[in-house]
């Protein structure tokens, strides 16, 4: 176990290091950069002016050649030093680590929700016996995750703020404020649990000791329950932890529709910029991020399903380089 | 989270309970870790609330492009000199009380007012004059820069006169001294690093003070009790009228003007062409109009291209655009047909409407004689070369719409107008290597000296034009004709030039959206800056 856990941390550390490179050599590729963002187009008189231009990029260190520029600041970001933004002269990462405590709220509220809502959709469908409604029950979910958010949002915010004038459309303040986004960013994550438990249910009670338990006179309610819910409950578990990146992502989106401050609104305006040493905390963050989740939930699965333990300890002598999750 | 069926007895699964539990605890927690005040309304107190499109990346109105320095920047910021609303060739005076120009435009010597405090306690005086101005024309890439541009020297003769001398003339300086640009600012932010004052923001002598700001999210302003020197433009005098202004930050257009709708905020920035109607027939909701006073919006061309060398072809491209047409398909009217190189609003505008002219007859006339000759797909032909011309611009949906406009309405005299939207990055880039037919363009500058600053060959030379082109001595002429009248002949010929040779193609009058509750009155604007020192919420 204790290796185990060694080689995901070695894996997670590849990870990470290959986000921040592709990030900065992303940005290092487009046209155009910082610089020519700071000169400002539209301001009429020193505006892309080139003298002016070579100066802030001297200042900026982008006129060194890049093996230096990544070497600089890859050396940088191991000591917790990104630099300062271009946009605003602050530290990079202070201006990031600002703004996620908004953004945690947000995501987790809508992990939250997304789990109960998931979980309660599926297990409405399984126990549903009228054919016409379960298949309703059963085929929403599709719809839930290929609806996009940000349309789901400005509806949402149409009738029940700007027509009904019961929660907020715009800010932070409040756990009102929080109610829609969180809502609405749950949708698509807990759409993809319902359909993946929905899947892992019926194969479940399928299962001979499901029907062993059926005979023995248990309620269809306990059935599903307390014989086929954690068995098939593993699989929403991978995808609640896949689900991050959704949650990460989405919350630009909710982050824009209803006027929220968070690190949504602090990557848009750094990628929009070239503010390179903000995105490449961003990119890392949200990295480090995924990369823990996963290795919780893969922490965490031989706690849940005994069955693991046990396939793990031999396959892991048998196939020493496992890395899939 | 109802689980009940009537044919079961439902035992609850104490997972779903226990889930449903910590997802309570959870917002809980959350709720209370933001438990701040609650949103503001838009009521009838005396808080303001303002939803502002986009965060500035720099809080300090002397650096910033455009977005802070047109917003929560002006109300913090005293000038030197006001614009008068009215009469627009008028600068009257501010914290300025009167002032010199040498006839030869390099000295301006200003008279300063006593008595003017900045928020943190510091006195204005000349010498804080003139370390503004001196630290601004260092500051790179500072927008404010361009106009104290070849700043020689700063004089105090005494603590409330200060001399400020050009190495060139300078004609547009005293404009540019009603801008926000040129507000000033303390001592205590001249010692900051340009750095430091767009990430802290600027302690300036305005009606207003910024109280607490948060990135991405709002800023309070509060008025200052004992404000006491507006401009002379504004009817009022003594602290501002309103007591609190909270601009937030709201990036989706129709949450915009949904939120003045619905009163959830008061003054909305950029409402969309679509939503305008909306907001100015609404029964609680009113149209704010900024029109802009600068350049017009126009398609710049590249007189170097092949094409575009012959003056026919740009004549032609002027006169195949139904501008009216184009207001009302693009913007649903609320922008003006361009009637010359300057906006109508601009205070130094010629109405050059016959030049700019929908005329599709003229144009195929014109292209005709230059031998373009009509192919078998309707585009024109010459030795084979097809007319095509390439418009470059920044990619938003915006240029995009009005640009096809264009395009379907001069292919009908047979030019092909191809679209070309880039990235701002990108776009820049363009412009800065000239590669570009045609691209779109707006300025910034209120004074006529934006003509110079776009179109001489020392500087930007949006028209590619060689050195010793018609335009050039008439732009430089101008810069340094201090009498206003003398000058102003002059800035007549060089707007003649420019539509007249087809140099500038301008297309429309820029017009700024802003949407108000009825409650609002009293909202100003300069350009597109928007002053609120008067501002008031009735009932």
């Amino acid at each position: 176990m204790a290796s185990y856990a060694a080689r995901r941390i070695l894996h997670a550390l590849l990870v990470l290091w290959a986000a921040f490179t592709a990030t900065f050599l992303l940005l290092y590729a487009l046209p155009g950069d910082a610089a020519l963002n700071k000169a400002g187009v539209g301001s009429d008189g020193s505006v892309l002016d080139p003298a002016q231009l070579a100066q802030i990029r001297t200042q900026l260190g982008l006129d060194q050649p890049l093996p230096l520029q990544y070497g600089k600041a890859l050396l940088g970001a191991l000591h917790g030093d990104f630099g300062t933004s271009v946009q605003t002269g602050n530290s990079a990462a202070a201006m990031y680590v600002e703004a996620i405590p908004e953004t945690l709220k947000l995501a987790g509220a809508a992990l939250v929700l997304a789990m109960i809502l998931g979980i309660a959709w599926a297990l409405l469908a399984s126990y549903t016996r009228v054919p016409l409604l379960r298949q309703a029950l059963v085929a929403l979910p599709a719809a839930g995750v290929s609806v996009p958010t940000f349309w789901i949002g400005l509806v949402l915010i149409q009738f029940v703020s700007f027509k009904w004038q019961l929660l907020p459309a715009i800010g932070n303040e409040g756990i009102e404020s929080l109610v829609m986004p969180a809502v609405v960013l749950s949708i698509p994550s807990a759409a993809m649990s319902a359909q993946i438990l929905l899947r892992s249910l019926e194969s479940t009670l399928n299962a001979p000791y499901i029907e062993a338990a059926r005979a023995r006179g248990a309620s269809r309610a306990r059935v599903l329950l307390r014989h086929a819910l954690q068995n098939s409950i593993i699989p929403v578990i991978t995808a609640l932890a896949m689900t991050t990146g959704h949650l990460i992502g989405g919350s630009v989106v909710m982050e824009t529709v209803f006027s929220r401050s968070g690190v949504g609104a602090v990557t848009v305006r750094a990628v929009n910029y070239q503010d390179t040493p903000v995105v490449l905390v961003a990119v890392v963050f949200a990295a480090a991020t995924f990369v823990t989740i996963n290795f919780l939930v893969d922490i965490l699965y031989p706690v849940i399903d005994p069955r693991i333990r046990v396939r793990a300890s031999r396959r892991f002598r048998l196939l020493p380089a496992r890395t899939a999750t | 989270m109802t689980w009940t069926t009537p044919t079961a007895n439902p035992r609850r699964p104490r997972g779903l309970a226990l889930a449903a539990a910590l997802g309570a605890v959870a917002i809980g927690a959350s709720a209370c870790s933001s438990g701040t005040s609650s949103a503001p309304g838009g009521g009838g107190d005396t808080t303001l609330t303002i939803g502002l499109a986009t965060e500035a990346e720099c809080w300090d109105p002397q650096q910033d492009n455009f977005g802070y320095g047109l917003t929560i920047g002006r109300q913090i910021v005293d000038s030197l000199t006001a614009r008068d609303g009215n009469d627009l060739t008028k600068i009257e005076p501010w914290l300025a009380t009167s002032w010199e120009v040498s006839p030869d435009a390099t000295t301006y010597t200003f008279k300063l007012r006593d008595g003017v405090t900045f928020s943190d306690g510091a006195k204005l005086d000349a010498s804080v004059v003139k370390s503004n101005f001196e630290t601004l024309a260092k500051i790179k890439g500072a927008n404010g820069a361009a106009f104290v541009a070849g700043l020689k020297e700063i004089t105090t003769p005494d603590p409330l006169t200060v001399s400020i001398r050009f190495a060139q003339p300078n004609a547009a300086f005293l404009q540019a001294t009603s801008n926000f640009q040129l507000g000033l600012v303390s001592p205590a932010t001249l010692a900051k690093t340009p750095e430091e004052r767009c990430s802290q923001g600027v302690i300036g002598s305005g009606p207003f003070v910024v109280k607490e700001a948060v990135r991405n999210q709002r800023a309070t302003l509060e008025r200052r009790e004992d404000y006491a020197w507006p401009a002379k433009v504004y009817k009022r005098t003594g602290p501002a009228g309103i007591k609190t202004l909270v601009f937030r930050i709201v990036p989706e257009a129709s949450v915009r003007t949904g939120g003045v709708s619905s009163q959830q905020i008061d003054v909305a920035q950029t409402v969309s062409w679509q939503d305008g109607a909306v907001l100015e027939k609404g029964a609680n909701t009113q149209l704010l109009r900024a029109v802009n006073r600068v350049p017009a919006v126009s398609l710049e061309v590249n007189t170097s291209r092949p094409i575009l060398s012959e003056e026919a072809v740009r004549v032609a491209l002027t006169h195949a655009i139904d501008r009216k047409g184009l207001t009302e398909t693009a913007h649903n009217g609320f922008t003006v047909p361009a009637t010359g190189s300057l906006t109508a609003a601009s205070p130094f505008h010629i109405d050059q409407s016959d030049a700019l002219r929908y005329d599709p007859a003229l144009s195929k006339d014109l292209l005709e004689k230059a031998g373009w000759t009509v192919g078998g797909d309707g585009i024109r032909t010459k030795n084979g070369q097809r007319l095509v011309i390439t418009a470059s611009f920044a990619a938003n949906p915006d240029n995009q719409t009005f640009l096809e406009v264009i395009q379907q309405q001069v292919r009908e005299v047979g030019i092909e107008f191809k679209l070309r939207p880039l990235p701002t990055t990108d776009f820049n880039k363009a412009l800065v290597a000239g590669d570009y037919d045609v691209h779109r363009w707006s300025g910034a500058l209120v004074d006529a000296d934006a003509l110079r600053i776009l179109f001489s060959t020392k500087t930007l030379n949006k028209a590619q034009l060689p050195p010793d082109n018609d335009l050039e001595p008439l732009l430089q002429k101008q810069v340094g004709l201090a009498d206003p009248a003398e000058r102003r002949k002059v800035i007549d010929d060089i707007q003649r030039l420019l539509v007249t040779r087809g140099y500038q193609i301008p297309v429309f009058d820029m017009v700024n959206l802003w949407g108000a509750s009825k409650k609002v009155t009293g909202v100003r604007f300069d350009d597109s800056a928007i002053i609120l020192y008067e501002a008031q919420v009735n009932g």
